[in-house]
């Protein structure tokens, strides 16, 4: 790919340079034969050479131009031109004016990098030397129109490599470039994967706790139900005991379960392509569930939701969000006591969710840095130093925007602002509002 | 309905595929004194109808602080404390009750992955064993009884309590 963009590059240059010594040189040359026509004693001749000379110029250019391979068009093209210039200047009577034909001739023929032209170049250029001399034209001009036609074809030439080299360089750097790029995007796509895939690991590790309390009794219930299976005909106390207190606290343990596993599906359903409309305030509750391993019992928590904050975009990218805000709040307060407030509201045409905890808070040198990736307070080993760069990340991809406002060793606040869906029916049934309501 | 010694072999089996068995009521821990200590209180119901069905007597706490005060008016054999709790971790209540009463059997309790950490940290005269939440019943109902029945003064521990015990030796259940 690389070698056919410079093969490209090439034949525009090339095309464009000859094409312009092509129209001039065949111009002076058709002057010339015209004039040599006039001067001459045999005006047909030369008249049916500058036919000749049209007619094998203009099908020069359809064969040359364009064309990747140019070695019999090359041969023709300096044979012909050897012979019509030689013709021309012995035709003419007063040769200085014709011998300036040579130096264009030479730049029409411009070789290039082409190797075989260089010889054709230096067979015509010998040719206009020696020809004209021997048939004793005056030396001064011919000498000087040859050298001139090298010095034109040394300058073209010069310049030429010189527009090639700079073109190459500036190609090998757009290459690396493309490379770096490419290295950086996917060490940035690589990363971000290991980060949600060491959120999952820590939420994982949360859920856990979350998980195996019901499981425990929920299995214990069950057993001693077997266990207790033969006597419950006999036993009113046993009967009233399974009703009051064993099955509920099973049915429950279940419910508890089942609210948390679907939480983690909420997390893990990630279709980068699907957009829908979803309750922000919902995501809020999942993620606080999520987060409740971490928070500490130091730490009290207080949430203010809106509810019905629709919101379009992808809940699990959005959930991820929160868990990072809150389970970075928990972890500033790890060490203290105090509290750790969750809202979300409308604002206008906006949803605002602002994560605020009373943690150490973050000396400005951090603040500026939080959003870099990479970045981290934690020890080494302990924090990515993603997690907030994909927040900014997702928030972004949503339309919003993320800030922070801290004072060291009183707390900090996020607030994220998304942009509200635009849904005609805003208004959902009022079953809706219970359902979110239970998931609370 | 199974025989007392089918019951040994419980432990092997899953949560969910255990025998059916009856109370193997053994003598040589009937009647001992169990403090459960957890803040989930259908934790402390469950374990306390499987307790009982081994004769054993268990009370239960929802906190570290009530746990404490009930020490301090009873004697306990032994003590399940949960890891997490409000107020206080399970380690901290343990090391509580080590200091007060030393000959206290102490177990934890935790439904966390890190169980495996603080087995590495604290060593059995700290913490005697690990459960991992969810247990098996049978199995943890029999390792319980193994414990209490090698510290019990009983000078032959029975059939099933010899069994155990080799089950019992595992720090982490």
């Amino acid at each position: 790919m690389v070698k056919g963009y410079d093969q490209a590059l090439r034949e525009r240059v090339h095309k464009q340079l000859q094409f312009r010594a092509a129209v001039s040189a065949n111009a002076f040359g058709a002057v010339l034969i015209a004039a040599a026509a006039y001067q001459s004693h045999r005006p047909w001749l030369m008249f049916g050479a500058l036919v000749a000379h049209s007619g094998f110029a203009t099908a020069m250019a359809k064969l040359t131009f364009g064309r990747s391979d140019r070695k019999v068009p090359n041969l023709a093209f300096t044979l012909a031109n050897t012979i019509f210039g030689l013709v021309t200047l012995h035709a003419l009577n007063d040769m200085a004016p014709a011998y300036l034909v040579v130096p264009l001739m030479v730049l029409l023929a411009d070789g290039f990098s082409e190797g075989d032209l260089r010889w054709h170049m230096l067979a015509m250029l010998s040719c206009f030397l020696v020809v004209p001399l021997a048939l004793g034209a005056p030396p001064f001009p011919v000498i000087g129109s040859v050298l001139l036609g090298w010095v034109v074809h040394w300058f073209s030439e010069g310049r030429a490599q010189t527009l090639r080299a700079a073109m190459a360089e500036l190609r090998e750097q757009a290459e690396v470039m493309r490379l770096v790029n490419a290295e950086n995007g996917n060490l940035y796509a690589k990363m971000v994967a290991q980060e949600r895939l060491s959120s999952l690991g820590l939420m994982a590790a949360g859920v856990a706790h979350e998980v195996n309390n019901p499981l425990a009794f929920v299995s214990s219930n069950v057993n001693a139900l077997r266990f207790d299976l033969d006597k419950l005909a006999t036993s009113a106390t046993l009967r009233a005991e399974y009703r009051d207190e064993i099955i509920p606290a099973t049915v429950d343990g279940m419910a508890r379960v089942n609210a948390i596993i679907s939480d983690l599906r909420r997390f893990a359903r990630a279709d980068p392509a699907r957009k829908e409309i979803f309750d922000l305030d919902r995501e809020v509750v999942a993620a606080l569930r999520v987060c409740k391993g971490k928070l500490t019992e130091h730490c009290e928590v207080k949430v203010e939701l809106e509810q019905q904050l629709k919101v379009e975009g992808q809940p699990g990218q959005v959930c991820q969000v929160l868990v990072n805000l809150i389970s970075n709040a928990a972890h500033a307060m790890r060490a203290r006591t105090g509290r750790l407030s969750v809202t979300a509201r409308r604002d206008q045409s906006d949803v605002l969710v602002t994560v605020t905890d009373q943690g150490e808070g973050m000396p400005p040198e951090v603040v500026d840095r939080i959003f870099e990736p990479f970045f981290t307070t934690k020890p080494h080993g302990e924090g990515t130093g993603l997690g907030l760069s994909v927040v900014h990340g997702i928030v972004r991809s949503h339309g919003g925007a993320i800030s922070v406002a801290t004072v060291p060793g009183e707390g900090s606040t996020f607030t994220v602002r998304l942009p509200a869906a635009r849904s005609k029916n805003a208004e959902r049934p009022v079953d809706q509002v219970q359902v979110a309501g239970a998931s609370a | 309905m199974t025989r007392p010694s089918e019951m040994t072999q419980a432990g092997q089996n899953d949560v969910g595929c255990s025998p059916v068995g009856t109370a193997p009521a053994d003598p040589a821990v009937m009647g001992a004194q169990i403090l459960v200590v957890d803040d989930e209180l259908e934790i402390c119901r469950s374990l306390r109808r499987l307790l009982r069905r081994f004769e054993l007597e268990v009370t239960y706490a929802t906190n570290p602080a009530e746990a404490l005060v009930m020490m301090s008016n009873a004697r306990f054999d032994m003590v399940i404390s949960d890891y997490r709790m409000p107020d206080m971790y399970g380690t901290e209540l343990l090391a509580e009750v080590a200091r007060r009463t030393p000959a206290t059997l102490r177990l934890m309790l935790s439904a966390c992955a890190e169980i495996d950490t603080l087995a590495a940290n604290y060593d059995e005269t700290k913490i005697l064993r690990f459960i991992r939440k969810p247990w098996n019943d049978d199995e943890l109902a029999a390792n319980l009884v193994a414990l209490l029945a090698a510290k019990g003064a009983t000078p032959a521990p029975s059939a099933l309590t010899v069994a155990t015990i080799e089950a019992a030796r595992s720090r982490v259940w």
